[in-house]
């Protein structure tokens, strides 16, 4: 069982901070991408 | 070694040739003895002789014998004993031996003070020339600054640092990430550590193996190149370490 990092836009920064706690990930957020707004307007 | 009172008497030629060689004598060996010669005047320069090998170059003020310099036969050196003397290139105001030259070594055991931002030099091998390389103190300092280097060598590539109060030591010099100009298609990746990954899953997913030994504040960055992780993952081998305080990935 490894780590994944499965979506889509992903970054992901890891540090080491020593043997007890390992790789700990500073950043693994993912970019999502604005949604676009349709406005309607009855004339 | 040998003394005479420097006054030819009245006497027949055999003694006077006798008297006149033996103060030949006392001036070829600089009126060596163990005691002031009889009848030494004022500005007589003597060698005291009473320590055979390390005897002492006195000059007799009228009334004083002031020692001037020992002399080491064995070392081939010359200790001058004089509080304020003054030697071409040397002063001190120290007393006794303040500095020992020799063939092959020189020691101070007192501070050496290079005044007005003058230079310490060190020159190239004689055959190739008279260049150096100088170290010398900044033209203005608001106080003392004193290093103290290493007590021992680093290891390659390592780099000086100071504590913040003047002791030096070797230290790795932090690289900052180095961001890889090339995208990562294959399936597979050896990451190292404090460099930065532009991973394109695009064709196939990629396991990603960490390196197997990391240092506090090791950094890596993987990026999603082309948006495709969520079609082909990313897989961390974190090759032995912890991840996030689990072993279970080790």
């Amino acid at each position: 069982v490894n780590p994944e990092y499965n979506t889509d836009g992903q970054s992901v920064s890891i540090v080491y901070s020593g043997a007890t706690q390992g790789w700990i990930p500073t950043v693994d957020d993912d970019v999502t991408f604005e949604t676009p707004t349709n406005i309607q307007e009855n004339i | 070694m040998a003394q005479h009172d420097m006054n030819i008497a009245n006497q027949g030629f055999p003694a006077f040739r006798s008297d006149l060689n033996n103060a030949l004598s006392a001036i070829q060996t600089n009126h060596s003895g163990t005691s002031r010669p009889t009848g030494a005047v004022a500005g007589q320069i003597w060698l005291d002789t009473t320590s055979a090998t390390n005897p002492t170059l006195k000059f007799f003020d009228g009334t004083d014998d002031i020692s001037l310099a020992t002399i080491d036969y064995s070392a081939n050196t010359v200790n001058w004993l004089d509080s304020t003397v003054s030697v071409t290139g040397l002063a001190t105001t120290a007393t006794g031996t303040v500095l020992t030259l020799t063939d092959s070594v020189s020691t101070s055991t007192v501070n050496l003070i290079i005044d007005n931002q003058k230079e310490i030099r060190f020159r190239e091998t004689t055959a190739n020339g008279t260049n150096y390389v100088a170290l010398k103190a900044p033209a203005s300092l608001a106080s003392d600054v004193t290093f103290t280097l290493p007590s021992a060598d680093g290891t390659a590539n390592q780099v000086l640092k100071t504590d913040g109060s003047g002791v030096l030591s070797f230290a790795t010099a932090s690289t900052g990430l180095e961001w890889q100009s090339s995208i990562v298609t294959t399936s597979t990746l050896t990451a190292v550590a404090n460099k930065g990954y532009w991973i394109d899953t695009t064709s196939n997913a990629c396991t990603v193996t960490l390196p197997a030994s990391a240092s506090v504040g090791d950094q890596i960055i993987f990026v999603d190149y082309a948006r495709t992780w969520g079609t082909n993952k990313i897989t961390i081998n974190t090759n032995g370490l912890n991840f996030q305080g689990n072993t279970s990935w080790r």
